[in-house]
């Protein structure tokens, strides 16, 4: 008798074990290892954009200064460059708007640089609401990259009130 | 091809990778980790400066698309699972001038979830000083990031091309068969020791007899 309650606890805490074993998280602890790659993709730092001062309704066309990007990685692959606006808002009553769609990015010439090559594709855009892919490089090979000097434009809507107007305007690599 | 024009700016690199993603395609230039349900997955990034000038920089991820095999950022402010899982640190960083540091991304993967390809951006960013006119002008560099969750089974994390398999199943976890094959082991193990106790148990009981009667 006594065997079999010895045997039951066995068994019992056999079967308690393997719940607790499932139930126990996840939690990684995977190995990392250091790459010693040394090739990066690199953006230039943006140029203070000053869009001066006008009138509604009218256009503006600012240059944004070089924009280059460097890929050093060498393996191949593909990046692009998009760019997106917030809209441009004037906290002085009355308070008022001017939406992306009001705005333009054009590429202008682009020049490869470094010593592989790359299909390089430029898209001006018309609208900058979303992430708009403004220059594309694919068919990739070795060290390379592109210089160019964007021109934003911002068409001030008849409707725009006079005032002090603050924005983003986002350029990304990837 | 012209002569290679270099006037600095903002880098960023693949600095670590985990063994497990070692032989996956691309894992030297994005962030190709199989995310497992309750995991948590890190590696390191690097995120330099080319410049003659300290540059301040916020590190982040952002959400992204891949379809038909072209892949998009999303605006900031959307989010996706994987950037709801996502944290780097530090996220708010000054790099002196020609230096660099070192960015740790972790992904901690939640229980249960969907099988499915996430996809993103860990983006490092730097902003020019506001102009007069209030606009201020931000330049971004990114990795790409293209983690396929649970158990799902596409070809698109390596070749990065469309997914065409959904799985739509909701799982545990992608590792569940290996903690049911463990969890029998240790009942075959738990059998095993009952029984070879009774043959032991004899035995010392016998031992114990054949004393007793001496």
């Amino acid at each position: 008798m006594r065997k079999s309650q010895r045997n039951l606890t066995a068994l019992f805490s056999a079967a308690l074990l393997v719940p607790l074993m499932v139930a126990t998280p996840v939690r990684a602890t995977d190995v990392t290892l250091d790459v010693d790659t040394p090739g990066t993709l690199t953006i230039s730092v943006p140029a203070t954009l000053d869009l001066g001062t006008a009138v509604s309704p009218s256009t503006i066309n600012v240059s944004m200064g070089l924009a280059t990007v460097t890929d050093t990685r060498d393996t191949g692959t593909a990046w692009f460059v998009a760019v997106i606006a917030s809209a441009l808002t004037n906290f002085d009553p009355p308070a008022n708007t001017i939406i992306p769609t009001y705005m333009e990015y054009a590429s202008g010439a682009i020049t490869p640089t470094g010593a592989g090559s790359a299909t390089l594709v430029e898209t001006d855009q018309s609208n900058l609401t979303g992430e708009v892919p403004v220059v594309t490089a694919s068919a990739v090979t070795g060290i390379q990259g592109a210089t160019w000097t964007p021109t934003f434009t911002l068409h001030i809507p008849a409707a725009a009130f006079n005032g002090h107007y603050t924005g983003t305007i986002t350029q990304s690599v990837a | 091809m012209a002569a290679t024009a270099d006037a600095g700016g903002l880098g960023i690199r693949i600095a670590q990778i985990p063994a497990s993603a070692e032989n996956t395609a691309n894992s030297r230039v994005y962030i190709v980790t199989r995310l497992l349900p309750g995991t948590s997955n890190s590696q390191r990034l690097e995120v330099s400066n080319s410049t003659d000038q300290p540059l301040n920089v916020t590190i982040y991820p952002g959400a992204a698309t891949n379809v038909g095999g072209v892949f998009n950022a999303l605006p900031i402010g959307q989010s996706n699972d994987l950037t709801s899982w996502t944290t780097v640190s530090p996220s708010v960083a000054t790099i002196p001038a020609h230096s660099y540091i070192s960015a740790l991304v972790t992904i901690d993967v939640p229980t249960p979830v969907t099988p499915s390809e996430q996809y993103g951006v860990i983006w490092a960013a730097t902003s020019s000083a506001q102009s007069a006119t209030g606009v201020t002008s931000v330049n971004r560099v990114g990795i790409r990031m293209y983690n396929p969750v649970g158990d799902y089974t596409a070809t698109t994390s390596a070749s990065l091309h469309t997914s065409t398999a959904a799985t739509t199943s909701v799982l545990s976890a992608g590792a569940d068969m290996q903690w049911l094959a463990i969890a029998v082991l240790f009942v075959a193990m738990g059998i095993f020791a009952i029984l070879h106790y009774r043959q032991w148990r004899k035995a010392v009981l016998k031992q114990q007899r054949k004393l007793l009667k001496r």
